[in-house]
C-alpha cells in the first residue's frame, strides 16, 4: 500500500516534470525538488528499536507568468514510511506550506499575494490564507495589510476563524525608520490573539545602531515584550548590547487553544528579563570571534541564569570553515546548568581529485550539572558530504548522525537527500 | 490601561495617512529589488562589504555573522522585503513552517555552518533552556499546529 502511494505521488511529480516544458512556452517555471531518505531506529509505545525509513519529498514550484509581476509560488511536504511498522501513523503525512499568486508592480514597489502565505510583519509572524498587500506610500512611509485565515488554528473547523493586521512604517533612509503593527487573531469568532506593537530603527553617528520593538497584549491591556539593541562599531569590533522584557501573563496565553506547554505560564504572574552583550570581532581577515554572555533573570522565582559562549571560526582556502565553540549555562539551581562545546568543520570546493564537492561535520559536547535520566553528558557526531551533478541542478547528499544521550544509548541516523531544480538558469 | 488604545492606534494611522497624502505628490520611496542584483558569492554574505550605510536599511545588520541564524528575528519582522531578496518563503519555511516535521538540524544535516536550531542533544537540553528562557521556544511553538512536536510528552 505504501508503496502504491509512493509511486503515484512520484508518477506525479514525474509527469509534473514531463509537462512542465510545455508549460514554461508560456512563461518561466522552477520546480524544486527536495527528496530525502532517512534511516534510523525508535521506540514505540508497544514496540522496541522499530526500522524507521521515511521517504519525505519536499515539492517547490515557482512560475513566471508572461503577464509582468504576475507569478506563482508553492511548497509543501510529504512522507511515507517504507519500514513494516506504524510508527507514524499519527503523524501528518504531509503540509502545504504555501501556495500563492504574486503581483508586484515593479516601478511603484506594490506587491500583493494572494492564497497561503507565511507573513512577517511588525507583530506578525503567521501563515494565513487569504491576501496582503505591501505599498510604499509616498517617499517615507511603507504600508502592509493582510487578512484572511490563520493556518495554525484548525483543529475544530476554520469556521468563525480569521486574521487581520498590518504594519505603517515611516523611515528616512540612513537615518531612523519607526513601524506600528497590529494584528487581530479570531478562533471560534472569540478573540484568540490581538497585538499591537512599536518597532524603531535609528542609526545614530558614530556608526551606532539602536533597534528594537515593543508589543502590547490588546486583550489584557498590558505590555508582553520589550526587546532592544544597539549595535556600536567600534575598530574591528562590533558590540551589540541588548535588553528584553517579558510580562508572561501578557505574552503567553492562557486561552483553551493556546498550546499546551506556554499554556501554564500565561497566569504565572512572572516577569522575564533578559540583559547581555554580544560581540563580533573581525581584526583578523581570516578570524571571526564571536563572544557572548546573557543574564537571564526573573522576578517572582527571584532567581537567575547566566548564558556564557565563545566561539572562534578559522575560514580557509576554498570555502573551508573550522569552527570552536564553547558556552556554560550556569544557573542559580544546579539542574539548570551546563557546559556545551562544539567543534566543526565544513570544506567546501575540495579539490578535484577527491570524488565528492563538499563535507560537513559537526562534534556537539554537553555536560549537563544534573543528571538527567541518570546521563551525566551528551556526544552527538555528524558527518556529511556531497557532490553536484548536471551543471548543479542535482545535488546529492549523504549524512551519518551519531547521539549518546540522556534519550538514546547509541542511536544512528542515516540520510540521503536528492536535491534537483528543474528550470534553473 | 490599554482600553483607549485602539482609538490611539486608530488616530496615528489617520495622521500617518495624512502625512502620506502630503507626501504623495512625490514619487515612490525607496525600493526593495524583487531579488538581489547580482549573484552573490557561495558563503555566508556580509552585506556591509558593498553596501554604505546610508541606504534605507543598514546593512551592517544583515551581514550573516556565524551567530545571524539566532539573532535575525527583529529583521524579518521589519524588513521582510530584504530577506526576499535572496529567500524564498520556503527557505523560512524550513524552520519557521507551520507544520513541518522534521526539526531544522535534521531537515538540514550537511550545512554544519549555519548552525541550525536544536543540533545534537537538544531534546535533553530543551528541559534547561525552556525553563530559563520558555519566551523563545514560544515564538515557534506557540500555536496548537506548532505545538505538536510538544504534545507527545507535553500533552
Amino acid at each position: 500500500m505504501k508503496i502504491e502511494k509512493c509511486v503515484k505521488v512520484f508518477s506525479c511529480c514525474a509527469v509534473g516534470c514531463l509537462l512542465a516544458p510545455a508549460w514554461v512556452v508560456a512563461g518561466q517555471l522552477e520546480v524544486t525538488s527536495e527528496t530525502s531518505l532517512a534511516f534510523y531506529e525508535r521506540d514505540s509505545k508497544t514496540d522496541k528499536d522499530l526500522a524507521l525509513v521515511p521517504l519525505r519529498e519536499y515539492l517547490g514550484v515557482d512560475y513566471i507568468t508572461d503577464v509582468e509581476g504576475l507569478s506563482f509560488h508553492g511548497y509543501g511536504w510529504g512522507r511515507f514510511n517504507l519500514g513494516e511498522n506504524d510508527y507514524f501513523q499519527d503523524e501528518n503525512e504531509g503540509a502545504f506550506l504555501y501556495g500563492y499568486l504574486e503581483y508586484r508592480h515593479a516601478a511603484s514597489n506594490v506587491s500583493m499575494l494572494l492564497g497561503r502565505q507565511q507573513l512577517f510583519s511588525g507583530v506578525a509572524n503567521e501563515s494565513l490564507d487569504g491576501f496582503s498587500l505591501r505599498t510604499p506610500l509616498g517617499t517615507i512611509f511603507d504600508l502592509s495589510l493582510y487578512g484572511g485565515s490563520p493556518v495554525a488554528i484548525t483543529e475544530d473547523g476554520r469556521s468563525g476563524d480569521s486574521i487581520v493586521g498590518g504594519r505603517i512604517a515611516n523611515f528616512r533612509p540612513g537615518l531612523y525608520e519607526l513601524g506600528l503593527s497590529y494584528k487581530l487573531i479570531r478562533n471560534d469568532s472569540t478573540d484568540d490573539d490581538e497585538k499591537l506593537g512599536v518597532d524603531v530603527s535609528l542609526n545614530l553617528p558614530y556608526s551606532i545602531g539602536f533597534n528594537g520593538f515593543s508589543s502590547v497584549n490588546m486583550l489584557t491591556d498590558s505590555w508582553a515584550e520589550h526587546s532592544y539593541e544597539m549595535q556600536v562599531q567600534a575598530g574591528s569590533f562590533q558590540i551589540r548590547p541588548m535588553l528584553q522584557l517579558f510580562q508572561y501573563d501578557d505574552y503567553f496565553s492562557s486561552n483553551e487553544k493556546s498550546a499546551n506547554p506556554f499554556r501554564f505560564l500565561a497566569d504565572s504572574g512572572e516577569e522575564l528579563t533578559i540583559i547581555g552583550v554580544e560581540v563580533d570581532w573581525f581584526g583578523a581577515e581570516s578570524y571571526e570571534l564571536n563572544l557572548k554572555a546573557k543574564n537571564i533573570a526573573y522576578d517572582l522565582r527571584d532567581d537567575s541564569s547566566n548564558y556564557i559562549s565563545g566561539m572562534v571560526i578559522k575560514h580557509l582556502e576554498d570555502l573551508c570553515q573550522v569552527g570552536i565553540e564553547l558556552g556554560v549555562m550556569a544557573g542559580d539551581t544546579s539542574d539548570n546548568e551546563y557546559l556545551l562545546g562544539r567543534a566543526f568543520v565544513y570544506w567546501d570546493r575540495l579539490p578535484e581529485s577527491i570524488p565528492v564537492e563538499f563535507i560537513s561535520s559537526d562534534l556537539v559536547f554537553v555536560g549537563y550539572g544534573e543528571d538527567i535520566y541518570g546521563q551525566s553528558n551528551s556526544t552527538f557526531i555528524s558527518l556529511g558530504t556531497g557532490k553536484t551533478f548536471l551543471d548543479k541542478a542535482l545535488a546529492l547528499k549523504f549524512s551519518l548522525d551519531y547521539s549518546r544521550d540522556p534519550y538514546f544509548d547509541n542511536d544512528f541516523r542515516s540520510k540521503l537527500v536528492a536535491e534537483y531544480t528543474f528550470g534553473k538558469e | 490601561m490599554f482600553g483607549k488604545m485602539k482609538y490611539v492606534v486608530g488616530l496615528l494611522i489617520v495622521t500617518l495617512l495624512f502625512l502620506y497624502a502630503c507626501a504623495a505628490k512625490q514619487n515612490a520611496g525607496y525600493i526593495f529589488p524583487s531579488i538581489h542584483p547580482e549573484e552573490l558569492e557561495p558563503g555566508r554574505p556580509i552585506c556591509s562589504d558593498c553596501h554604505d550605510g546610508n541606504d534605507r536599511i543598514v546593512y551592517a545588520r544583515f551581514n550573516h555573522t556565524a551567530t545571524f541564524t539566532e539573532n535575525h528575528r527583529q529583521l524579518a519582522y521589519q524588513y521582510e522585503q530584504a530577506c526576499n531578496m535572496c529567500h524564498q518563503q520556503r527557505f523560512c519555511n524550513g524552520c519557521h513552517g507551520v507544520w513541518m516535521e522534521e526539526k531544522p538540524s535534521d531537515k538540514d544535516t550537511t550545512s554544519t555552518y549555519r548552525r541550525t536550531p536544536h543540533r545534537g542533544d537538544y531534546l535533553a537540553r530543551h528541559r534547561i533552556d525552556g525553563r530559563v528562557d520558555p519566551t523563545s521556544c514560544f515564538r515557534c511553538h506557540g500555536n496548537p499546529k506548532t505545538a505538536q512536536n510538544c504534545a507527545p510528552c507535553h500533552g
